[in-house]
């Protein structure tokens, strides 16, 4: 609902704005070309002459009017018409004098007492264009008297329905030029930089749309831009380079032009799919060009104003009212940025339709092209940001793949160590194999059978013998355990301990309390490793057995969480021993297994009294 | 007591090494409890023997000059027959033992083990015993996990308690032990113990079958 509420507050804005724009442009309030401090001639005389000098003039035909004066209505079907007027000057200054034509349709030339003091260009097809721009021309004060002056004016019109001459200014040319060159720098100049503009951004998106040429919207940008600025031309330039017809009929198809670009930039901006639309609007362009065929300026400007304005207007209307569905649908900012621009460039090409048709004044001039600066500013914004985005995905991506290039190399380091531990187990397992065959086919199996001669005999020495090779076969398969891969697992290799040692423990009729636990595997776990352990663990019980006159061990083990460590603890609940024992370096059995513990980086605590001993294992994980 | 009246199991040895099978072939002639029915030296002659002689145990060597005892084993199952197979296995051979304890065998005896061992273990074995080890503890653990991936198919996983009695097996506890710790009777944790054996070698005789469907050959 919330939305809701935003998305018609946001829309009733925008109505408003349009009413705005609209009283502004059909009813301003505001004079927007002040003209000079003088006052204007608008009583003359005119004569529809096609007389090329004022020497020339049917002198015998003039007529009374007042400026200013559009032809189509008081004298059709003629394209030249000379105005005059007779100034009474009270005084004549010396500073260079002018005359001051604000509006004219399309060409001028000025005689001031007779003498020609200046026109607007050539009077001969194409005849010079001055639609847009005002004319001053000064002359020297010499050429006026103090009395009455006869200012004579030679006006031609391309199209006779177009042919006009506001009312004009004399007056010396310091009092003329501020409202000149206003209106010149309004009319001319910034539309000039403006079209320059126009044309170089177009350059620039055409370099991003040859950078991106994926990307469709940059290639229409550059389209609608050139079409614009080239219909732009129109208010720039005054001499020609074809034939009025050609002309007309180019500004007409690239008004065209420009409003199905900006139509199809719109569907594509908003990601718009509409083929059938686009197509019929594409056909009625490519139509369009026909214009150019048409056999004179009349009816150019006929079909031109009457026909081909009216379907633009129309798609003008569906562009913003497109723009406001998909306001509607998903209020979004840049599409509302849109609509902004979009409404006032709407209503003042409607202006300028109802100026060509003679139904708002025409001295007014054309305005539409002062709605595009906006939107020209708005949408190459909106395209550098695209631009910008897209580059910047680009490097995310670049980024994002760089990182999976890494993540995917890790694993396959990963699953290559992987591998290579596996092959070592598989070596190892192999080499246990065939380590476990020799000493079974070889010592192991002498061992054993030794062992077997031995069992049944009695006698001290045999004993002692059997004893000796009963140790030497546990040794080695201490040897073949350390190899094993199961038994990297630190309490299953005390629980082959166990399984190894327990005849001897029996033997010694030694209680055994087993309290071993799960234990975390151990890094670096190799058999040289285990093998140490084995061996300390095993001469801590050999002691037990052999100087501890107990009948009771036990065997523990521990986690500890700071630092993270486990213990192997051999307790035997014997004599213990003294402390000098320790450091005598008889104690061969305890140096031992801190050489071992020292190799492995174990730490080796031997806690000893009278309730006992412990010997203490303890590596990190 | 006579002969008749002992529990008296029929018997036969496969054994190559001539060694071993006479101090075999001894040490159960000699034993009460036992029948022993033929001694063969090659996996040719013990299948003949096992056709024929359908005895109640079955000690088998895996190394055979012609063969592997495994197959052995194997024959047990494929014919029904009402016999219970044990390993004889060498020195340091768990690995061996793990192997024949999925192709089906119950039990295993070192040959180098003292003869009361020896004749222990099968006893044990007829009464419901099941000898484990440490390594072959892990090695089952192993085994089952490995097993528990999506793509493998697993009719047989082990239950909690099961794990459980793997893991003290393999921290070194004696059947006794773990019977204390776990505060169950001896008798029920040999019964798992033959009931994971069960387990291990229905898996791997799925296993097999579900590879032979996947090359094709069945």
């Amino acid at each position: 609902m919330q939305a809701d509420n935003n998305k018609i507050k946001a829309l009733g804005f925008l109505l408003i704005y349009a009413i705005v724009i609209n009283i502004l442009v059909f009813y301003s309030p505001i004079t927007f070309f002040s003209p000079p401090k003088v006052s204007a001639i608008n009583n003359v005389q005119f004569n529809t002459g096609d007389a090329n000098s004022v020497e020339s003039l049917d002198n015998t035909n003039w007529q009374a009017t007042s400026l200013p004066d559009s032809w189509y209505k008081n004298h059709p079907e003629v394209d030249q018409v000379w105005y005059r007027a007779e100034v009474s000057l009270d005084r004549v200054t010396d500073e260079p004098w002018g005359v001051y034509l604000p509006s004219v349709t399309h060409n001028a030339a000025v005689y001031i007492n007779d003498i020609w003091v200046g026109q607007g260009g050539p009077f001969s097809e194409p005849v010079s264009r001055h639609h847009n721009e005002p004319l001053l021309f000064n002359f020297s004060s010499k050429l006026l008297q103090q009395g009455t002056n006869q200012i004579d004016i030679r006006v031609k019109a391309a199209f006779w329905e177009q042919g006009l001459l506001d009312q004009f200014y004399l007056a010396p040319m310091e009092q003329l030029q501020p409202a000149y060159l206003w209106k010149h720098f309004i009319r001319v100049d910034l539309i000039r930089w403006i079209t320059i503009s126009m044309f170089i951004m177009s350059l620039v998106v055409f370099s991003f749309w040859i950078a991106r040429p994926q990307d469709a919207i940059y290639a229409l940008f550059t389209l609608e831009l050139i079409f614009w600025a080239t219909h732009n031309l129109n208010l720039l330039v005054s001499n020609i380079p074809v034939s009025t017809r050609i002309w007309e009929a180019m500004m007409m198809s690239t008004l065209g032009w420009t409003v199905v670009a900006m139509i199809l930039f719109n569907h594509r901006y908003v990601s718009y799919k509409n083929n059938r639309l686009e197509k019929v609007l594409l056909i009625f362009a490519t139509l369009g060009l026909a214009i150019f065929f048409l056999p004179d300026v009349a009816s150019v400007l006929h079909i031109g104003y009457k026909i081909w304005d009216v379907f633009i207007l129309i798609f003008g209307c569906y562009a913003v009212l497109f723009l406001v569905k998909v306001y509607l649908q998903k209020p979004n900012r840049d599409v509302y940025l849109m609509l902004f621009v979009g409404v006032p460039i709407l209503v003042f090409g409607l202006h300028d339709i109802l100026v060509i048709n003679h139904q708002i004044d025409q001295r007014e001039g054309m305005i539409m092209h002062y709605g595009l600066i906006m939107a020209v500013l708005l949408f190459s914004w909106f395209l550098v940001k695209r631009f910008v985005q897209a580059i910047n995905n680009a490097e995310d991506l670049a980024v994002t793949l760089e990182q999976r290039v890494k993540d995917k190399q890790h694993a396959l380091q990963l699953q290559y160590e992987q591998v290579q531990e596996l092959e070592k187990q598989q070596l190892l397992s192999t080499e246990r194999e065939r380590i476990m065959r020799d000493i079974h086919d070889g010592i192991g199996g002498q061992l054993i059978a030794i062992i077997g001669l031995l069992q049944e005999k009695k006698g001290t020495v045999f004993v002692k013998v059997r004893e000796k090779v009963q140790n030497s076969l546990t040794d080695l398969r201490f040897v073949i355990d350390s190899l094993d891969p199961v038994l990297s697992d630190l309490s299953t290799l005390l629980g082959m301990m166990r399984l190894r040692l327990i005849d001897q423990i029996d033997a010694a009729d030694i209680d055994l309390e087993w309290a071993v636990t799960e234990l975390p595997v151990l890094e670096n776990m190799s058999p040289s490793r285990s093998l140490h352990i084995m061996r300390i663990v095993q001469e801590a019980i050999t002691n037990t057995i052999k100087h501890s006159d107990s009948k009771k061990m036990k065997l523990a083990t521990g986690v500890l969480e700071k630092p993270q460590q486990i213990f192997i603890d051999v307790i035997d609940y014997g004599n213990g021993f003294k402390q000098q024992d320790l450091t005598n370096s008889n104690s061969r059995g305890i140096n031992n297994m801190r050489y071992r513990a020292e190799q492995i980086g174990a730490d080796l605590i031997i806690a000893s009294s009278e309730q006992g001993t412990l010997i203490r294992l303890v590596m990190a994980y | 007591m006579t002969k008749e009246e002992m529990n008296n199991y029929s018997l036969i040895i496969v054994e190559d090494d001539a060694d071993i099978r006479q101090r075999l072939s001894y040490m159960i002639e000699s034993h009460d409890a036992f029948n022993l029915l033929a001694v063969e030296s090659t996996l040719a002659g013990g299948l003949a023997a096992l056709k024929r002689y359908k005895p109640d145990i079955l000690l088998a060597d895996i190394g055979l000059p012609d063969g592997s005892g495994i197959d052995l084993i194997k024959a047990i199952s494929r014919w029904h027959l009402d016999c219970e197979a044990m390993v004889i296995s060498g020195f340091q051979d768990e690995y061996t033992v793990f192997d024949a304890l999925e192709a089906g065998a119950k039990a295993y005896i070192l040959k180098h083990d003292k003869s009361s061992r020896i004749t222990d273990a099968i006893l044990m074995m007829m009464e419901g015993g099941a000898p484990i080890s440490p390594v072959i503890a892990r090695l089952m653990l192993q085994r089952f996990q490995h097993a528990q991936t999506p793509d493998q198919v697993v009719p047989e996983a082990l239950t909690e308690r099961q794990i459980k009695i793997l893991k003290l097996v393999s921290q070194g506890f004696s059947s006794k032990e773990i019977s204390e710790k776990l505060d169950i009777k001896y008798y029920t944790v040999t019964t798992h113990i033959k009931n994971i054996y069960t387990k291990l070698q229905v898996n791997s005789r799925t296993e097999a079958l579900h590879e032979a469907m996947k090359l094709g050959l069945l």
